[in-house]
């Protein structure tokens, strides 16, 4: 800011606090009203989700109430949970199923019978005459 | 809360998708026709396990396609701890060299030709303890196996 633009600011200052000076105690009492009104309506502005985040994470917006757990939210959280509950279930069985058709392709296709899986009597009979 | 989104995730195969046998696709019924009469009994895991197999059937060599035609059935008839078990045993022989690959598939064929007697005192003895300690896979099956209800 130069010197030009400092003195045009001091004079709208000037101006400012000669006019606040000049308003009757009505209109000054009517202003104080508005400027509370004002204030107190602030507190009733719905919390945006950064807030609440940052409320959420121990922070706490000044002058606001904490986030309050009604019924609603619970039913919510709740309903969160389960859902991922259920997501994570639905995840796990698919991959199981995953290996299983993996592994079951390459054992049905294997030039090797079930029976040579399964048989006990071969098992035994590999394990004494075959070093794997 | 939590015990009952614990219970929920041990009924996981109950919740995929189960399709009917009629619900299938023509080129899945085609594959899995050797368990047509098995399907509806099978959860539905089991179920998308075979249509995955199903799926990739045909990237497979004819001769693998075979087998797997041949060996559906009876697998599907196992007992769950006798597919464990054959795939345990699976895992171990595929991690085997070739050359010992083709040596168990001789074995095989050798074991095939014993005396009934000597199979039957093969699979009457407790399975020998494994190099790395760990107990062998149970249960194997013994020569005479009882059917089993259709499984995965």
């Amino acid at each position: 800011m130069n010197d030009a633009e400092s003195l045009f600011a001091r004079k709208i200052i000037g101006h400012l606090d000669q006019g606040a000076a000049e308003l009757r105690s009505g209109t000054l009492y009517r202003l104080q009203q508005a400027r509370a009104r004002a204030l107190a309506g602030v507190d009733r502005v719905p919390v945006s989700s950064t807030e609440m985040a940052v409320a959420g994470a121990g922070g706490r917006s000044p002058g606001r109430p904490g986030l309050q757990l009604t019924p609603t939210r619970w039913l919510g959280a709740v309903l969160l949970l389960g859902a991922l509950a259920f997501g994570y279930q639905q995840w796990h069985a698919m991959q199981e199923v995953r290996e299983f058709e993996e592994l079951d392709l390459h054992l049905l296709a294997s030039d090797l019978p079930i029976d040579a899986y399964l048989d006990r009597g071969f098992q035994n009979w590999l394990r004494t005459t075959f070093d794997y | 809360m939590v015990l009952a989104l614990a219970a929920s995730g041990a009924q996981a195969q109950i919740t995929l998708k189960s399709p009917a046998w009629n619900e299938l696709s023509e080129p899945d019924r085609k594959v899995l026709a050797p368990l047509a009469s098995d399907w509806n009994n099978l959860d539905g895991q089991r179920k998308q396990k075979w249509m995955g197999l199903a799926k990739r059937y045909p990237t497979l060599a004819p001769d693998e396609q075979q087998r797997i035609q041949r060996q559906m059935q009876e697998w599907s008839r196992l007992t769950p701890d006798q597919r464990n078990a054959a795939r345990e045993r699976y895992k171990s022989l595929k991690a085997l060299p070739p050359e010992k690959k083709d040596e168990v598939r001789q074995k095989w064929q050798e074991y095939q030709s014993l005396p009934p007697d000597q199979k039957r005192e093969l699979a009457a003895k407790p399975p020998p303890p494994r190099a790395s300690g760990r107990p062998p896979p149970q249960p194997l099956r013994t020569p005479a196996p009882a059917p089993a209800p259709a499984g995965q």
